[in-house]
């Protein structure tokens, strides 16, 4: 028998803004996957870490009798036993954020004000929106059972076992070159997901293209004929109803285009598959997409949510005039005999819309998922100690940052490595929003990564004390904002000196005679004396880098410094910063503007949270 | 068919400290048409004068000299008053800081515009909430701004900026402090307003993504109009 490691990979779907329900649930995962080795050594540490929307586990034991499948099973019915706790809870907890959605609870008491007025056999279509949150938990619970992933990567050439949403899917015969599965986890994870949610999506999206052409069909009608009202209740109930359900219609484009960004997420997926297949030469892995995801299905929901985008961009303006008609109807004691053919109609659409925003807000982390070439891309992982290279004073490697906000997560970073050699002049590009000023935050000290490897100027600091990290800012880095940040009640050599009288342990000479100095290289000799609120833009900018120099730092980081300036001044500031770089310092520059990057040496250009080009 | 001109620029120029020795010329002698139901984007380097030329378009800062006519109604010639007035009916503003109302929540931030306008309040309320659902705001009606993500912030003020249905929407910077997934969203949404309500947009920008949205490109250097998108050999979308 064979003594090599046997891995055990599993993944499953979480929901991200429930932060301590997931972290009890990593616990309980991480002790369990411990346990798969009877002696612990920490070689075979488990890895237990969020990856987007999923729980990614995995671990290495040399206990041979996971070669067995009893063994096998009875330890994923182990590990299942804790998935099936913690989505319990995850779903109670979701029911009862669905529950209290202002937005739902609004909507109900809309109709329910509507239906004490005007009584209507509609009123069981409200009965239906008021069970919502459950039906939806059902749903979601459906999509979290078929969307677990478990990969058993057997030594030699044992067939490896996986079992995506509890269904085996590598029968007898399929061959899987060793070692291949556990480097497309992370792609294969997002396929088990894709597997009930694709034709989830689907259906959802084939019910809302049926009610909106009835709609279209009705709408003129209502246009002409809902206008007569018992009394000013009746029409003032009827325009709340109106309102929610046209607001509703005319916002369904939002959750539509989440769902498109979804959708075209497990496109790309298959496209991802077939590279990493042709890649290391496996049919299996090239073709193991279509066991899970429907690219027929996938497209169809896009064709069919672009038709609906496009059916109600067409009769917007009737759909916004009946609000305005209803509002100006004079009541004339006789109820129009469409009110109950509307708010039947309206009930039974509007549940179709809303179990379709639950969803696609539930999952709207997928367009997000990064998978990585031959690795696996998990946030909040620690990672390995590393040799940076004498020259190098900046050194990134496998950086993560995510922000998490209210329901949602923003990917500022996803996997950026970077090395930057002592004395280069380096201009960081990209499109507002590419995580640019982000990287230089957390180059600078100001924040920290969710993982990955930051070392600067010697400094690690992710490991850093706050104490070590003043310090570097302080007297070993420096900053150049696009925003001047002078304190308009000091001289503008008070402001440049300050750096140096907030007692720090570096000698800089005489703080008063240096801030002098400084202020002469920059051209502003006349001006020492003068408060920052007399100067212009430029010259306010001036004094910032004299102040960014008081305390001789080895590493300039520029943010936007010309944002504020016209083209000729910012070239004048470039000039400035490009002297101190010729006199030995790093300079790290973030910039928008082609022309100003052109300035330095080398280029790094961003997008979408990843350095495209060096 | 011949198109309406929305905005007309004739000779229109910006000096700051006007014969001082630290005279600028901010924006000098430009002259621009832009149509009915356009979406322009207005681009140049930092400090090239594109928010100053937004700023004498909306009326919030006076000119030094020459023609600007918004929907045919001259604004340099206006009083304080009548720049007011055409500011409330005509033009909606927004800015990539958002410039929300921090103490009040999104739907009350939304129908501001309408309660100075006159309407009632119950309408206005309605309107502002129909609006906010429309931009898949539904459920933060009754969220402060300091509880919004940038993308949602933006979203309220674009709803602040359409609530009146002004003729022309005057972006600056709209989607400079968002992240991408939600620049893209903003966009769209600009496109689909754009489309559905033939409001001429007017984006100020530096991001040529938002510029390739657009139907075409304006583009301005140190003050100067380089390119008006519509020269020979240049189609407009």
């Amino acid at each position: 028998m064979s003594e090599e490691p046997i891995e055990f990979i599993v993944s499953f779907p979480i929901f991200k803004p429930f932060r301590r329900t997931n972290l009890s649930f990593r616990r309980s995962v991480y002790n369990k996957l411990k346990k798969m080795n009877k002696r612990f050594r920490p070689k075979y540490k488990p890895v237990v870490a969020e990856l987007n929307q999923f729980l990614f586990c995995s671990a290495v034991t040399e206990n041979q009798e996971y070669l067995e499948i009893a063994p096998r099973v009875e330890f994923e019915d182990q590990v299942d036993k804790i998935y099936k706790k913690f989505s319990e809870k995850t779903l109670k907890e979701l029911k009862s954020t669905y529950k209290n959605d202002p937005e739902l609870k609004n909507s109900i008491e809309a109709f329910k004000q509507m239906f004490k007025i005007h009584d209507s056999e509609a009123r069981q279509n409200l009965e239906k929106i008021e069970q919502l949150p459950q039906l939806i938990v059902e749903e979601i619970d459906r999509i979290f059972k078929n969307g677990s992933l478990i990969i058993w990567d057997l030594p030699g050439t044992n067939i490896d076992r996986i079992i995506a949403g509890y269904e085996k899917i590598n029968r007898e015969g399929d061959s899987i070159a060793e070692a291949d599965i556990a480097s497309v986890s992370d792609e294969l994870t997002l396929a088990t997901f894709g597997k009930e949610h694709v034709p989830c999506l689907l259906r959802q999206i084939q019910n809302i293209s049926s009610s909106l052409s009835e709609l279209i069909q009705k709408i003129d009608v209502y246009n002409e004929g809902l206008l007569s009202f018992l009394d000013e209740n009746e029409r003032f109930a009827m325009a709340e109803v109106a309102s929610v359900f046209l607001g509703k219609v005319l916002g369904i484009r939002e959750p539509l285009n989440l769902a498109e960004r979804q959708l075209k997420r497990y496109l790309n997926l298959e496209a991802d598959l077939q590279a990493e297949g042709a890649n290391i030469k496996s049919d299996f892995i090239s073709q193991i997409y279509s066991k899970f995801i429907n690219s027929a299905q996938a497209r169809e929901s896009i064709d069919l949510l672009e038709d609906i985008m496009h059916n109600i961009s067409e009769n917007g303006e009737s759909i916004r005039k009946l609000l305005v008609r209803i509002e100006n109807a004079k009541p004339n004691g006789k109820s129009s005999h469409l009110i109950d053919d509307f708010l039947n109609y309206t009930s039974n659409m509007y549940y179709h819309m809303e179990e379709f925003r639950f969803i696609t807000e539930t999952f709207q982390d997928i367009p997000s998922f990064t998978a990585m070439n031959q690795g696996i891309a998990i946030e909040g992982l620690e990672t390995e100690e590393v040799d940076v290279p004498e020259d190098t004073i900046i050194f990134m490697k496998d950086i993560f940052k995510t922000f998490p906000m209210i329901n949602s997560t923003v990917y500022a970073l996803r996997g950026v490595d970077l090395e930057i050699k002592r004395g280069e002049f380096v201009a960081i590009m990209g499109p507002s929003g590419s995580g640019k000023t982000t990287l230089l935050n957390i180059m600078s000290g100001l924040d920290k990564p969710d993982r990955g490897i930051i070392i600067s100027d010697g400094l690690d600091l992710i490991k850093a004390k706050e104490k070590e990290l003043i310090k570097y800012r302080r007297e070993k880095a420096a900053f150049i904002y696009q925003s001047y940040n002078l304190l308009p009640v000091m001289s503008n050599r008070e402001n440049v000196s300050l750096p140096a009288d907030l007692g720090i342990k570096k000698d800089v000479g005489n703080t008063k005679e240096r801030a002098d100095q400084l202020l002469v290289d920059v051209g502003l000799e006349q001006y020492v004396k003068g408060k920052p609120l007399t100067l212009s833009g430029g010259q306010q900018q001036r004094v910032t880098i004299a102040r960014a120099f008081m305390n001789e730092p080895n590493i300039l980081f520029c943010d936007e410094p010309t944002g504020d300036l016209d083209s000729t001044t910012g070239m004048q500031i470039i000039d400035l910063i490009e002297n101190y770089h010729k006199a030995g310092a790093t300079i790290v520059l973030v910039t928008h503007d082609k022309a100003v990057a052109n300035r330095a040496e080398r280029i790094i250009n961003m997008e979408d949270g990843k350095i495209v080009s060096k | 068919m011949v198109r309406k001109v929305m905005l007309k620029l004739e000779g229109v120029s910006k000096i700051y400290n006007q014969g001082q020795s630290n005279q600028v010329n901010a924006v000098q002698d430009v002259d621009l048409e832009i149509f009915e139901g356009e979406m322009v984007a207005l681009m140049g380097p930092s400090g090239s004068g594109k928010s100053t030329l937004l700023n004498l378009i909306g009326g919030l800062t006076p000119i030094s000299h020459g023609v600007i006519k918004v929907d045919d109604e001259d604004v340099g010639g206006m009083n304080e008053e009548g720049r007011t007035a055409i500011r409330r009916d005509k033009i909606g503003f927004i800015f990539q800081h958002f410039n929300l109302l921090e103490f009040l929540t999104a739907v009350e931030n939304v129908k501001l515009p309408l309660l100075i306008q006159g309407h009632p309040d119950d309408i206005a309320q309605r309107r502002s909430t129909m609006l906010l659902r429309e931009l898949g705001l539904g459920g933060r009606l009754e969220l402060t701004p300091k509880e919004l993500s940038g993308g949602q912030e933006q979203r309220v003020a674009i709803a602040r900026s359409l609530i009146t249905n002004p003729k022309i929407i005057l972006g600056d910077e709209p989607t400079g402090d968002l992240d991408k997934a939600s620049a893209e969203g903003v966009l769209k949404l600009f496109r689909r307003i754009n489309k559905e309500t033939n409001q001429t947009l007017l984006l100020v920008t530096h991001d040529q993504n938002v510029g390739d949205k657009c139907d075409r490109i304006i583009r301005i250097a140190d003050g100067k109009i380089v390119s008006t998108g519509l020269e020979k050999g240049m189609v407009a979308k």
